[in-house]
């Protein structure tokens, strides 16, 4: 090879100065990156992202926070090619709509394509969630100008008064990594009073290596595309996070520091009325969305952490105004959600409330596809007419139904052995009333060996976790008994367990998993435990609850049993007493699994707490239209209308069965 | 190590060469090294330890010098200059505390003054009673050898590490509650063990000439190498030493240099950093419930280890290149390679060389001319199977770098075995115009998945984890 010389050095060297002075230049000028962001390796080698890039723990939860909107838009599933049997809904809004803290399935888009809603055409309703985690209308109408490109039969965008507030619209960070299609937006809907800061654009300002971390961000979110289609995670969930702040200071009724009363000026409502020049062709829905309204100290003043009372009720009589000048198709359901379905903030919502949402708003949006297409009739079997605003929190479904009082205000316990039939299953008792001599033997010998006669543990899914199961019995302020004042006994003998989250609980345990020590959290279970194992060791109890109602897939019922059978002998050999728990769902189609639950029952002659029976009188027996999910209420048993939900049922039926298992235990 | 970093120490090697310009290599060099060693250590828990550890490393070089020199040829007046800077260094360092401007040299701040200085005046006492007192020999050349491995054992083992750093902590007043294994993290150590054992081996053997302490400390802290290798011989390094280097010698070694560093840098940040992200660990492989997908991340992987330290190798050739030198080639394309002796014969070669030339050729060439010596099977499955166990374990003692070296002990085992029948049929195919090529294209996708699922073992926690992923790739649950 023939020796190089300087000179040769050096005219590299030039070259490759000049050449990157040139790339450096172009990009400055071009806009490259916006034009790459459409190269994506989404709905093609991996499956569409559901919801839009956005993720402050990358590492954990597979996604991450960018702004490219190109780039977002073509990663996401809307940039499929459109099927022409599907009717294309967007939902644009904000966290709430994206999801926080939700699985893909739980969001509320997820959950109305559960609806399998259709068209009179026949079309089924696609539901794509468009919402992205910051709160500004300019931003909304940002992602719904670039969603013009992928054909929407209707819109559907939901609001709140943090994403209005004028003066702060463009305190955004994907608007300011966006300025000039924010620009662009303004010039075009005539939106001169949002004055976007005219960065200088030059060579210095945007080049590859002040635009590196955009550009990287290109090439990670391809990479993250494999995790999603590996793990099908979007999102990270933490274990444990605050929940929204309930009691607020004295005198704490300041918003954005604007005055009393708001003035229309204060609101962006041009921006809404932009986004309805945008899709003027399709029906447009503006949803008021729910937020939490506290119960808490100094609540007179604040509804939530967001939003004084005055400046939410302004709010909401400005939105109505406008609706009505506008003739906007507007619905207000920012009541529909009760206080304890919210999550992290004042906004984001639990799955179950979601649903909620999802139920509410079904038959609205199939009635204005209906209206666009001259349809008339009940093709779908849900009801059409615009449900009257609701003025006050509700949180269970509207089904007119006398409920017949089947909880027994007391309880009797027995000495007599009762006939256990699994054929006979749904005629069993609610509350067991028998304890064999067999079984008060084995909790004698645990109690030996170490188990605490005042623990009790729970072995179950996400419908057992504290929040929703028996938690609020910790708590004296979140429960009133009611005419079942008695129980309060045995509250005081097992406080503590009511509300501690055990580690063989949590949302996606199954009979199975309990059963994995993969599913173990390895910060507090020993290697290679399960959680059941772990629980046991850690807890001690002396009483279990053994609640399994997920089991979506089409395993049979027998699979189901011959774990159940292992986490039963589990239990009676760490010498605790097992109370198994019918379901109130019958997602398997044949009720196979609460069969089985009741044999088991029967055969290992342990208490069965047939909660499937106590569910039966109540609306909807006392599960959504999902099948699955419970309807919604509190465990203040004074008030009827909770005693009508699932939830609430649930846990008064669930606490007599602890209270008649102790009766027995302390005879 | 971050972008800007590396882009730092490309500067400061670019000054170097200037420097080197003046005053040969041997004292610009000798200075660098050390300092190198006091800035590369990170930030550690344990108050002081990361100094400690840098002056420790001194010290081990120093006696490890006296150990491979003969007395005779222990002169002070042509080293008092090195041993002044190794002992100064520490204590100007630790004076940097008085001037507040820590983080610059040393990521934590140095100890007191009056503490280093004792330390180093018991290691001068130390130093001074080998010098005057021991000889060279082979058994004082095995003693160092063996107090080497056994801090590599403390160190590699979670147990042991963790036990000391319970001492340190109360040592220096700190919760030995939050003792932790992680605490004891002294950077540059594993590399310099090889380069000092092979001095101490090559001494013993009479192998090896003798040389002063500054460019001993040149050829074992040599910054390019020192965290990340390759593991120069010192009869290959010491020539290199000794080159003139002009500021504008040699315009084709600047290129090369700057072309490997280029290199170098796009494999590790842009191609091994991106597949990082995908990379298996212990949560990607619970939460995967695609065996497809997860046959691509094992892929990813396999890809992201080789681009991340072939990425740092080429720095490290880099550098050393524009210092004037040439270190070894540590990859040769391995994952193109078509039997799995090919590949441990380009991946990682100065590590696998080390192991050839000081565990495996000597013991099996005992081992035959031993009583057993006709078991020729077994002699070969033992010694490879034990010498990439020593390998697996070199990254750290535990179930799944065991696991990791056994995988590999094995399948060398399997292919040394099988390789005459191998050979005897490609010899029979090698007229046929497309079986060759059939036969090296299913060799490569065989020895490719093979080292691939080879790093479940190395990158799993533990076997328990490596085992649930083997289940999930092959279909199971």
């Amino acid at each position: 090879m023939e020796k190089m010389r300087w000179s040769s050095l050096i005219r590299i060297s030039v070259k490759v100065v000049i050449f990157f002075v040139v790339l450096n230049l172009l990009f400055s000028i071009v806009h490259v990156e916006a034009w790459v962001g459409n190269l994506s390796g989404y709905n093609f080698i991996f499956p569409g992202r559901t919801r839009f890039p956005f993720g402050e723990n990358p590492g954990q939860a597979y996604n991450l926070t960018m702004n490219n909107i190109n780039a977002m838009f073509a990663s996401h599933e809307v940039s499929k090619k459109a099927d022409e049997t599907e009717y294309r809904v967007f939902l644009i809004g904000d966290s709430s709509q994206w999801g926080t803290l939700l699985r893909p399935e739980e969001t509320l888009s997820a959950q109305l394509n559960q609806l399998n809603l259709q068209t009179c055409d026949g079309r089924t309703m696609h539901f794509y969630n468009l919402g992205y985690p910051t709160l500004s209308w300019m931003k909304d109408l940002m992602m719904m100008d670039k969603a013009k490109e992928y054909q929407p039969d209707m819109i559907i965008w939901m609001v709140t008064l943090e994403s209005a507030v004028a003066k702060d619209q463009l305190q955004n960070p994907l608007l300011e990594g966006n300025q000039d299609i924010v620009q662009t937006l303004i010039e075009k809907y005539g939106l001169s009073q949002y004055a976007v800061s005219n960065g200088d654009d030059n060579i210095l300002t945007r080049n590859i290596f002040t635009e590196r971390r955009n550009l990287a961000d290109l090439f990670r979110l391809q990479a993250y595309g494999v995790l999603w289609a590996a793990t099908g995670i979007d999102q990270y969930y933490p274990e444990r996070y605050d929940l929204a702040k309930r009691d607020f200071d004295a005198g704490d009724d300041n918003f954005h520091e604007l005055k009393s009363p708001l003035k229309e000026s204060d609101l962006s409502f041009d921006i809404i009325a932009a986004g309805r020049k945008v899709f003027s062709n399709v029906p447009f829905l503006i949803i008021n969305e729910p937020i939490m309204i506290s119960s808490g100290e100094n609540s007179d003043i604040r509804y939530d952490y967001y939003y004084p009372r005055w400046a939410y009720d302004d709010y909401r009589e400005l939105m109505e105004v406008q609706a009505n000048e506008n003739d906007w198709n507007y619905l207000d359901i920012w009541n529909l959600v009760n206080e304890y379905e919210f999550t992290n903030t004042a906004i984001h919502m639990t799955p179950d409330a979601t649903t909620m949402v999802a139920e509410r708003i079904a038959p609205i949006i199939q009635k204005l596809a209906f209206e666009k297409m001259n349809c008339t009739g009940n093709q779908s079997g849900i009801t059409y007419s615009l449900p009257e605003v609701t003025k006050e929190p509700v949180s269970t479904p509207t089904e007119e139904s006398v409920i017949t009082q089947t909880i027994a205000p007391t309880l009797e316990v027995s000495t007599v052995q009762p006939l256990c039939d699994a054929e006979k299953w749904q005629e069993m008792p609610v509350i067991p009333a028998y304890l064999s001599p067999d079984l008060k033997k084995i909790y004698k010998d645990g109690l030996a060996r170490g188990n605490n006669e005042h623990a009790f543990s729970v072995i179950g899914d996400c419908q057992n976790v504290p929040s929703v199961f028996l938690g609020s019995f910790d708590d004296p302020n979140s429960y009133d008994l009611g005419e079942y004042s008695y129980l309060q006994d045995v509250i005081e003998f097992y406080e503590g367990s009511f509300s501690r989250r055990g580690a063989a609980v949590s949302g996606g345990f199954n009979v199975a998993r309990v059963l994995s020590p993969l599913a173990a959290d390895p910060a507090v279970c020993n290697k290679n435990e399960t959680p059941l194992e772990c629980e046991l060791r850690i807890q001690k109890p002396s009483v279990v609850f053994i609640s399994m109602e997920t089991w979506w897939s089409k395993r049979p019922a027998e699979t189901y049993e011959q774990y159940m059978r292992q986490i039963i002998e589990i239990v009676l050999k760490n010498g605790a007493v097992p109370i198994l728990a019918t379901k109130a769902d019958n997602l398997e189609g044949d009720n196979g699994i609460n069969y089985t639950i009741t044999k088991l029952a029967c055969e290992y002659d342990i208490p069965l707490w047939n909660f499937y029976a106590a569910a039966q009188p109540l609306p909807g027996h006392g599960v959504w239209s999902d099948g699955f999910h419970l309807t919604v209420g509190l465990n203040y048993f004074n008030n009827p209308e909770n005693m009508k939900t699932g939830r609430s049922v649930r846990n008064l039926t669930a606490l007599q069965s602890l209270y008649s298992i102790w009766t027995l235990l302390q005879q | 190590m971050k972008i800007e970093t590396i882009l730092l120490i490309i500067t400061f090697t670019v000054v170097l060469r200037i420097m080197i310009h003046f005053w040969g290599k041997v004292w610009p060099l000798t200075v660098a090294a050390l300092l190198f060693l006091f800035w590369m250590q990170p930030a550690l828990p344990v108050r002081y330890l990361g100094f400690w550890f840098s002056c420790l490393t001194l010290i081990l070089v120093v006696i490890s010098w006296l150990m491979i020199t003969p007395k005779s040829e222990r002169r002070f007046k042509d080293n008092w200059l090195t041993l002044f800077l190794v002992f100064s260094v520490p204590l100007i360092l630790s004076a940097w505390r008085y001037i507040d401007i820590n983080g610059i040299i040393v990521a934590n701040r140095p100890p007191l003054l009056w503490q280093v200085a004792i330390f180093l005046f018991g290691c001068a006492i130390v130093i001074a009673i080998i010098w005057r007192y021991i000889k060279t020999s082979a058994t004082a050349a095995i003693a160092a050898i063996v107090a080497f491995i056994l801090i590599f054992i403390i160190l590699k083992t979670p147990f042991f590490a963790e036990l000391l750093s319970v001492q340190v902590r109360q040592w220096v007043g700190q919760s030995p509650q939050l003792a932790s294994s992680l605490d004891i993290r002294w950077i540059g150590f594993s590399y310099l063990a090889f380069r000092v054992i092979h001095t101490l081996f090559e001494s013993k053997n009479g192998k090896l000439a003798s040389m002063e302490l500054n460019e001993f400390i040149c050829y074992v802290l040599f910054p390019p190498s020192l965290t990340a290798g390759p593991i120069d011989r010192i009869e290959r390094f010491l020539p290199d030493l000794h080159k003139q280097l002009r500021i504008f010698d040699n315009p084709d070694q600047y290129f090369d240099a700057f072309k490997r560093i280029l290199f170098g840098l796009f494999k590790k940040f842009v191609i091994a950093d991106t597949l990082g992200l995908i990379a298996l660990s212990q949560q990607v492989a619970e939460q995967t419930t695609s065996t497809l997908w997860l046959w691509i991340i094992v892929y990813a992987s396999a890809l992201q280890i080789y681009f991340d330290f072939s990425g740092y190798t080429d720095l490290a050739i880099g550098l050393g290149k524009i210092l004037g030198v040439d270190l070894p080639e540590n990859f040769k394309k391995p994952y193109l390679k078509t039997n799995l002796a090919l590949f441990w014969n380009s991946w990682h070669i100065t590590l696998t060389q080390w192991f050839r030339t000081y565990y495996f050729n000597p013991i099996t060439r005992k081992l035959r001319k031993s009583k057993i010596g006709k078991h020729q099977n077994s002699i070969m499955l033992v010694m490879q199977v034990t010498t990439m166990l020593l390998i697996g374990l070199w990254h750290g003692v535990s179930g799944h770098f065991f696991a990791w070296g056994l995988w590999h002990g094995l399948g060398m085992f399997i292919h040394n075995r099988f390789s005459p029948l191998m050979q005897k049929l490609q010899n029979k195919a090698q007229n046929d115009p497309i079986l060759p090529k059939l036969w090296n294209g299913v060799s490569w996708v065989i020895t490719f998945n093979f080292v691939a699922l080879g790093w479940v073992w190395f990158l799993m926690p533990n076997v328990q984890s490596a085992i649930s992923v083997f289940t999930i790739l092959f279909g199971g649950k």
